[in-house]
This record gives C-alpha cells, structure tokens and sequence, in this order.
C-alpha cells in the first residue's frame, strides 16, 4: 500500500523536501560507505589525521580522492540519471516496461563505442581512450536521437506505438551492425568494449565526471519542471488537452531531456542496465504516481542503488571487479519478478 | 445565447493526399455540421456506432481540428484559443479513463485543476478544497485516498466528472459517460447532470446510446446518421418511430409519456 495518507491533502512541497532530504541522507551514507571499502586497505579518515607520514598519506589520498571518490560521484551521477530518464519515458510512453533504452539510444551509444575500438581508438592511455569512446557513444545516442524525430515528423503526430517500434527497430539494427564489426574485425580488440556493454563504472577524471554531472543536472532540472506535465500526459492525449496541455510538445521536451540523461550516463559507463526499469517501479510502489515526487526521488534512489550496487561490484569478489551491470541486473531481475507477483495477487485479490 | 457553435465543420480520419487512390472516396466521418448549444442547455447527442457522435464530441472540444469550417467557443475561434484558455472553459468526461499508473482519486481530481495552477503547476489548499467539493457534489468524496484503478465502473465515472467539476468549466462535453453503468448508476450519473445543469447553470452535451434516458432527462436531442444531423430538436420531435427506422435500422414503439418521458421499445429489425 502506498504511503500516502488516507484523506490525502494534494501535493505538498514540504513532504517532498521531507522525502529528499531523507534520501539525500541516506545517499551520502552510502558513499561514506563506498569510500570506505575497497581492494586496499584505505579508509576515509586518514585524510583527517594530521599524524600520518608523508609518503603512506600521499598514497592514500591518491586512492580516495584519485580513484574511489570520483568513481562512486560517477555512479550516483549515472544512477540519477538513468532513474529518472526511466520515470520519464515510462510516463511520456505510457508503458510500465519502458526504460531509458528503449527508443534505441542505448544501441547509437554503443555503435559509437564499437566504432573507436574496432578502429583502434582505444589504444594508448586508457583514460585518453575512455574519453574518445565516451565522446563516440554520446555522438551515437545523440544521432539517434535526432534519428528518432526525423522518422516521428515524418509520419506526422508522435504516437507511442510509432515510437516504440522504431526504437526496437533501430536497436535491432545497431545490434547487427555492432555484430557485423566484431565479426569482421579482429575480437581480441573487443575485449575492453565487452565491459562496456554490460556496464561498468570505471575510475574516470574529473573532468570527464563534471561534465557528464553538468548535462545531467541540466535534464534532471528539466524534467522535474515538466514532472506536473507528466502526470497528464499519463492519462492519455485526449484528456491531456482536454485539460489544457498540448501532450506532443510535452513528450518532445520530456524525450530529449530524457534522452540528454541517458546518453550522458551511457557515455561514461556503458548499458547498465534494470536500473531505470526497476528504480523507478520502486519508488512509485512507496511514494505513489505523482510524478512532482516521484521524478527527483527515484532520481536520488537510483543514485543510491546505483553507488551501493558498483561497491558490492568492486567488492564482493576483490580483488577481481565484475561489471556493475551484473549486480544490477542480478538484483533487478528477482526484485522485478517479486514486485509484478505482488501486483498480480494484489489485482487478483481486488 | 449560444456559447458553443460549430458551422460547416468536415473531418475525415483519412489523411487528405496521403490516402491511397481507392481509399479516397471513403465518406468523411463528419460532413458539414452545424450545431449551436445555448448556454445552460442539457443537450444529448444521439446516433448509431460510427455516426460520429465522438468525434463531433472531440472536434467540438478542440482534441480534432475539422478540415473546414470552425468552432467558436463564447465567440471565440476554438483553434485560436489555446488549449490552457480552452481547458478554463470547457471540459471534458472521456467513456473511460485508464491512466497509465494509478493515481489516488483525489490526485486524478486536482488534476482537473491544472488549467487554474501557475507555471509550477502545484496545487494549493483552496484546489484541494474544490477538488473535495467536486468529489461531495458527486457522492464520492469518501472514495478520496482510494486508488482509482481499485473502484467500480459508476465509481469511476463518478470521479472523472468530479475532475471535470473541478476544472470548473461552463461547458462539459461526455462521451457516453453510462456506456459501461447498470440501470441505476445510468439513472444517477443523469440526474447528476441534471443537477449539475440546473443549480450552477453548465452547459452539458453528452454523447449517449441510451435513447430512453437521453429523452427523460435532456431538453433537446440532436440525432446524427452517418456523420450528418439528421434532427434536431425536442425529445417528441426526434424519438420517433420513423427516424428511429432510418437511422438504426430497427422498428420502435414509441410512446411519450406526460411524466416519464418518451419510451421506447425495441421490437426487431425491419422485414
């Protein structure tokens, strides 16, 4: 049952900030957390004693600052973004098996990311190599994007089903063509991209983190002010203009928005998946469908998920790392299973 | 006065120039109406599957453009008016409403409140209250927290014309709002309406398959036959047995009733 309360008194703002503040706490504990562990013995708090020696102090700043802080900002970063891209589309496509993948940016993304290493872009640096093949699956999410709406104009109005066909459409064809590369080119070049396509959060400069931050908070700002809309445009395209909002100039905004997120997210770290599926599913089932609430706090649930899933993944079998996309999907998938069961029998039982 | 007028309005769903060749002469849906609805009147909008009736409906609540003519709403050209102007003055019961995700009924109710909200959107008490208000008017005010997916099909209908309530707009268009309803929530949602029309003055044109009811309780009925208004007129004038003949291909027995109204009995399609 939903947490709301029984006679209900509307949208509070209040409660809102009650709500995020709680999380953003709870997020910050996390992080605390996902700084603390790790493959070397390095906690947080050396960097607060004074005591400590030159050299062993440098080498643990070098860890916390270096490698473990910017990595766990990226996964908040990135679970932010791709949970709210999910509440988006799943609101804009009115399908609760919508995610930020649907529409085919994940497979532009990941054409772009195969194409630097099948040319042998990613040799040299690694971080210099991470950069082109972020900078290559943004170009691709971003085509597609644009792809998208050169097909959606030219059949007039933007339907759903006209949209979701052509993203599975488009997905299924940068599947071939990714397929087609690797067969074609030699596979041992691939061996790096293959964590990429499951997902994987690897350390990444500051720069590189700032400027997947920056374009992801301008989509988060972007969608929390359509978040009102969104609620209409649940209720179909008649009864949305019917109450006085035009629903395609709300799904135009709301899909590039959302897309902007997601290509950031993807960019940096790849095709996680089940976190914009299942973050948002999540969240709806404790806080309700008022999307003014829902939108920035399974933004900050999908940080939250998605910061403790890449500590469990660097981890739990250290000091190997797996892919946060395996944790993710491992957990997302019973989790997912569980919440439809409860669905069902609670549909079933009235 | 006429606060709701239609004239010369065509509308066909096939794309004009992008049809095939032989899809071009399918008749258009809706051919050259002209309606009038004064204000304060409880109009219905009668006539068999695909006569038009909805989408007369959605044309006149500005969801469909017509390909010619124009719909002026107080005088004003629909089109021009912009969809937040529009939704201030008229509004509109769907036959059903399935939201994609469940909203608690007073959630679904404030959001007849959109148009009324600033920039933000965000509700504030005195919303609330209309919208508690809208839910009373309709009897279901205690159904408020319940999920609206949860409730019955007169329960819901209920709700979505509190919504339209709380819009507060002077004109309400439905569409077949007792299609789904047994014969005592049919009875009820009419003399909501009725209410609705009389103490605060709405404009009503619903949209019904219900002939009987339609008769009892609206002061004019307008009939449409294959995208056309065939008449247009007192319950007396256009329930009769000849017209019913020519539209629904079915013989009646009509008989009016000094108090209940006309009644109609159905006796088989013609030899």
């Amino acid at each position: 049952m939903p947490l709301r309360e029984p006679a209900g008194g509307g949208f509070r703002p209040g409660r809102l900030a009650g709500i995020c503040a709680a999380l953003l706490g709870l997020l910050l504990l996390v992080l605390l957390a996902g700084l603390s562990v790790g493959a070397a013995p390095v906690r947080p708090w050396v960097l607060l004693s004074r005591a400590s020696n030159g050299e062993e102090a440098a080498r643990a700043r070098d860890i916390l600052l270096g490698l473990r802080l910017p990595r766990i900002l990226l996964a908040a970063v990135v679970g932010a973004a791709l949970s709210a891209a999910g509440v988006t589309f799943k609101a804009v496509l009115r399908n609760p098996l919508a995610d930020p993948y649907i529409l085919g940016v994940s497979g532009g993304a990941a054409l772009g990311a195969i194409l630097t290493a099948a040319f042998g872009a990613g040799d040299g640096t690694a971080s210099a190599a991470g950069l082109i093949r972020s900078l290559f699956a943004f170009g691709g999410a971003a085509g597609t994007l644009l792809l998208l709406f050169a097909l959606a104009r030219a059949s007039g109005r933007i339907s759903n089903t006209s949209l979701l066909l052509t993203g599975a459409v488009v997905n299924a064809f940068f599947s071939a063509l990714i397929l087609f590369i690797i067969t074609v080119v030699d596979y041992t070049r691939f061996q790096s991209v293959f964590f990429w396509l499951v997902g994987t959060i690897e350390p990444s400069g500051y720069g590189p983190l700032a400027a997947t931050a920056a374009c992801v908070a301008g989509s988060l700002l972007g969608l929390v002010l359509l978040s009102g809309r969104l609620n209409l445009l649940s209720l179909g395209d008649d009864e949305a203009r019917s109450l006085g909002v035009e629903p395609d100039s709300i799904k135009k905004l709301a899909i590039i928005a959302a897309s902007l997120a997601t290509a950031s997210a993807v960019s940096m770290s790849g095709l996680i998946g089940f976190v914009g599926l299942m973050v948002p599913h999540a969240t709806r089932a404790v806080l309700g469908s008022d999307h003014r609430s829902l939108l920035p706090a399974a933004a900050l649930g999908g940080a939250i998920f998605l910061v403790a899933a890449d500590t469990a993944a660097r981890t739990l079998l250290a000091p190997v790392e797996m892919p946060v996309g395996i944790i993710t999907a491992v957990c997302g998938g019973p989790f997912f299973l569980y919440l439809f069961q409860r669905r069902r029998a609670r549909e079933m039982g009235g | 006065m006429s606060c709701l007028q239609a004239r010369g309005i065509t509308f066909s769903y096939a794309h004009p120039g992008r049809s095939r060749p032989g899809a071009a002469e399918l008749p258009p849906q809706i051919r050259n109406v002209d309606i009038d609805v004064g204000e304060g009147e409880f109009v219905a909008l009668l006539g068999p599957n695909g006569a038009g009736k909805t989408t007369l409906l959605r044309l006149l609540g500005g969801m469909l453009r017509p390909l010619t003519g124009s719909v002026t709403l107080f005088g004003q050209v629909v089109d021009s008016l912009g969809l937040a102007q529009k939704a201030l003055w008229m509004a509109f019961v769907p036959q059903e409403s399935r939201p994609t995700f469940d909203f608690s009924v007073l959630e679904l109710v404030l959001l007849g409140r959109w148009p009324h909200l600033g920039l933000l959107g965000i509700e504030g008490k005195r919303d609330v209250e209309i919208a508690r208000e809208s839910l009373r008017f309709t009897g279901v005010v205690d159904l408020a927290g319940r999920p609206f997916g949860s409730l019955s099909a007169g329960e819901k209908q209920r709700v979505l014309l509190a919504r339209a309530l709380a819009q507060q707009a002077r004109v309400v268009l439905l569409d077949e709002p007792t299609a789904f309803l047994d014969l005592g929530h049919q009875v009820r949602i009419y003399e909501l309406l009725r209410r609705l029309c009389r103490e605060f003055g709405t404009t009503l044109l619903v949209a019904s398959h219900d002939l009987n009811l339609a008769g009892r309780y609206c002061g004019r009925l307008v009939l449409m036959h294959e995208g056309e208004l065939v008449r247009d007129g007192a319950p007396r004038e256009v329930l009769t047995e000849e017209l019913i003949r020519s539209t629904y291909g079915v013989e009646a027995q009509v008989r009016h009733d000094p108090v209940a109204g006309p009644i109609i009995i159905a006796r088989g399609s013609p030899p």
